[in-house]
């Protein structure tokens, strides 16, 4: 084996394919593609689709239902108009800010699914300490959505983009802590062993298995739903009074990076949790026997799980109204930062007294 | 150039346009906020973006040929302008309008205020962020206005009320229809209960916020629920009523005089129940007869001053004429409810956070064009 592949399980998996060594950056290569290809361009114009289809069925209204068989290609096809729409860039704002923001924010959210396993050897990068990545990551694009919002030199972007920055200190403290307890069970800040501890039938979740860290998951639940700017807090982007926030600005192709990027953020949010708390890609019984193909139902188990989950952000987004900044930080501090210190030290607790085993070792 | 690109590091204060067209205020309308923060400094509202004159109008017109442009000064409750003018039309000439008329126009004059209720409150729950249920309202206001075509043709702007009587008789099938409205409709006020009234993001929003006191809602003039959200039992349908108001069983809710933006809303809601009452009450006791007085082709005013007012969904629409005895008003002059609410709305402002501005314009239920009409 290559050594650079070592921490590229996903172009190992794919070197496996080919008889001959064959060299490596073309196996890189093909693992970054299929990465982009499956989870980032094809889930996530799923989840678009998916919230559109919710959103309508909630609101009693058909949603869409032309492109394609149910309205399936409606993303696709909205991407293609926004590519022939007028792109104008307003006179007051910073050039090279405003075009290079939305381009940076899809960069990273590409960056940040790199850590996540969608199966057991598809991840691009194994790295120690990838979870403290991830939380680098969340925070770093919530800064360049403060940039992309100061870019455009409006008033309306630069009010709802210092509303973001009060937001940045309500999620990242409950999300890093969150990761706390985790991180303590798998004694490594590697997602792949938090991974690892876990198993695939439901009582070797994590969540279930250890169970002070339900409280740490649903911490980092409403942390990344405030990540996320989604209503319940929707404060950058209230349709009712902010106009569209930040994004009121970008026109065109752009406009339609940020919904995309919005999609992006919900599907790596649900990612991240099941990864963490979900029993990540584990398939409940065992499918040892299929060889390589096995990755195929881990990752569609996967799939499965992070949608369900997806589904529950959707149903919450469109049945509440949306919350004060006053509001988010009190929620954020008085209960979501005080939920994750105690949710590790119960942890830790834990630990000590059944010698570091969980439910599922214990029954 | 390069000093004005969006400079944020500045003493100066922000200042930020809603409007004209934003969605606010119902109609084009201008609220330019002062910003230190999120907290608003000082506010200037700006209306004539809809000014067509039609009080001007009026003096060119015939008597009958200007009700239409009354469902112009209020669009979202019609019937309410064109009523209170018939009516001081026919104080003018002392005319007496049949008992089915009178009942007809009150069974209209409910239904348009269920109807702009429910856009009132849809707005306001949509400017908290509840879209869903901003859409179950806007739902229910549909089905009014499937009412309403159905009755006389127009969703909108009905030119339904006329000098001596009403344009189109009520029929079997509106009865029918209007009375599996209601039934459908008093599930749908259960279900406003649980999505918004007992809402604790919904009530956290709304409560202690644009509170208005019932001396200085008496002292700005302010009429209809936003003066009777503070503690002033005020109600032209009680108080002087017109139409036979005073046949009909209901009540002028109460709601204490705590004034907020979350007792507007309540009162909003406990008034659309009350309208149901009366609804209920009018179609079981419809009287058959004509539905309005024949007053010839050309109709002439007697000479002399008349002034009439309603209870409009926003408050008191009075109606000023001056005849001098020819076929159109010689002069006219009418007190809109949503022109007060204008100049009180910057002293309400002030000092409160940008985020909630749009709640508190939304709770006041401001209609740009009846401001400037």
């Amino acid at each position: 084996m290559n050594e650079t592949l070592k921490v590229i399980p996903l172009a190992n998996y794919f070197g496996t394919f080919f008889d001959s060594p064959i060299p490596s950056f073309f196996v890189i290569l093909l693992a970054i593609s299929f990465y982009t290809v499956l989870f980032f361009i094809i889930s996530v114009a799923l989840v678009g689709y998916l919230e559109r289809k919710i959103a309508a069925d909630i609101q009693m209204r058909v949603g869409p239902n032309r492109a394609g068989p149910i309205g399936a290609f409606q993303i696709f096809a909205d991407f293609l108009a926004a590519i022939f729409k007028q792109d104008s860039i307003p006179t007051r704002a910073r050039r090279r800010l405003f075009i290079s923001a939305p381009l940076f924010l899809m960069s990273f959210i590409m960056i940040a699914f790199g850590a996540i396993p969608f199966a057991d050897s598809w991840v691009l990068s194994n790295f120690d300490w990838s979870a403290v990545f991830v939380v680098v990551m969340l925070g770093l694009i919530h800064l360049m959505m403060f940039f992309a919002g100061y870019s455009t030199g409006s008033a309306w972007s630069i009010l709802s983009s210092f509303r973001g920055l009060v937001l940045f200190l309500s999620f990242l403290c409950p999300v890093a802590l969150s990761l706390l307890a985790p991180i303590l069970i798998a004694g490594d800040g590697s997602i792949s062993s938090i991974v690892a501890i876990q198993g695939g039938a439901p009582w070797k979740w994590m969540v279930i298995s250890y169970p002070p860290t339900i409280l740490s998951f649903f911490s980092m639940f409403v942390g990344l739903l405030i990540w996320q700017g989604r209503a319940p807090f929707n404060l950058t982007a209230s349709e009712g009074s902010m106009l569209q926030g930040l994004t009121s600005e970008y026109s065109g192709v752009r406009a339609s990076y940020f919904e995309y990027i919005k999609s992006a953020q919900l599907f790596f949010s649900s990612c991240l949790l099941v990864t963490i708390f979900l029993g990540g890609w584990h398939f409940p019984v065992d499918i040892e026997s299929f060889g390589r193909a096995a990755c195929i139902f881990q990752c569609l188990f996967f799939l499965l799980k992070v949608f369900v989950l997806t589904m529950f952000s959707i149903w919450i987004r469109w049945a509440l109204p949306s919350v004060r900044v006053q509001q988010v930080l009190a929620l954020s501090w008085r209960i979501l930062v005080p939920l994750a210190l105690s949710s590790s030290l119960l942890t830790g607790l834990w630990m000590v007294m059944t010698k570091g085993h969980g439910m599922g070792d214990l029954l | 150039m390069n000093e004005s690109k969006g400079s944020i590091i500045s003493d100066e204060p922000l200042l930020i346009d809603f409007g004209p067209h934003s969605s606010v205020v119902v109609g084009p309308f201008k609220i330019q906020v002062k910003l230190d923060g999120e907290k608003i400094l000082s506010v200037s509202t700006e209306s004539g973006y809809i000014h067509r004159g039609i009080e001007k109008i009026a003096e060119k017109l015939t008597w009958g040929g200007f009700l239409p442009f009354l469902d112009r000064v209020d669009y979202l409750s019609a019937i309410h302008g064109g009523l209170a003018y018939a009516m001081a039309v026919e104080s003018l000439n002392g005319l007496e309008i049949p008992p089915r008329a009178s009942q007809i126009r009150i069974l209209v004059s409910e239904l348009n205020r269920i109807g702009s209720h429910l856009l009132c409150i849809a707005l306001l729950a949509e400017k908290v962020g509840a879209t869903t249920t901003s859409m179950y309202l806007r739902r229910d206001r549909e089905k009014i206005n499937n009412l309403f075509e159905m009755l006389c043709g127009a969703r909108l702007t009905y030119s339904f009320i006329r000098i001596g009587g009403v344009a189109f008789d009520v029929t079997d099938g509106f009865v029918e229809k209007t009375n599996e409205f209601l039934r459908t409709f008093s599930q749908s006020l259960r279900e406003y209960e649980d999505l918004l009234t007992l809402n604790k993001v919904f009530n956290g929003r709304l409560s202690q916020l644009g509170v208005i006191s019932s001396q200085m809602a008496l002292d700005a003039s302010l009429t209809g629920p936003n003066l009777r959200a503070s503690g002033v039992s005020f109600d032209l349908r009680k108080d002087a009523p017109y139409c036979g108001y005073e046949k009909y069983e209901f009540e002028v809710p109460r709601l204490g005089d705590i004034g907020d933006c979350y007792s507007r809303y309540l009162l909003r809601l406990k008034e659309m129940v009350e309208s149901t009452k009366i609804i209920r009450q009018v179609l079981s006791r419809l009287e058959s007869g004509p539905f309005r007085i024949d007053l010839g082709k050309d109709f002439h005013a007697k000479p002399g001053q008349a002034y009439a007012a309603v209870e409009s969904s926003r408050g008191l629409f009075g109606v000023y004429v001056h005849s001098k005895g020819s076929i159109g008003p010689s002069r006219l002059k009418l007190r809109t409810p949503s022109f007060p609410v204008v100049g009180f709305m910057q002293k309400l402002l002030v000092g409160t956070q940008v985020s909630d501005l749009p709640t508190i314009v939304a709770s006041l239920d401001v209609m740009a064009s009846e401001v400037d009409r």
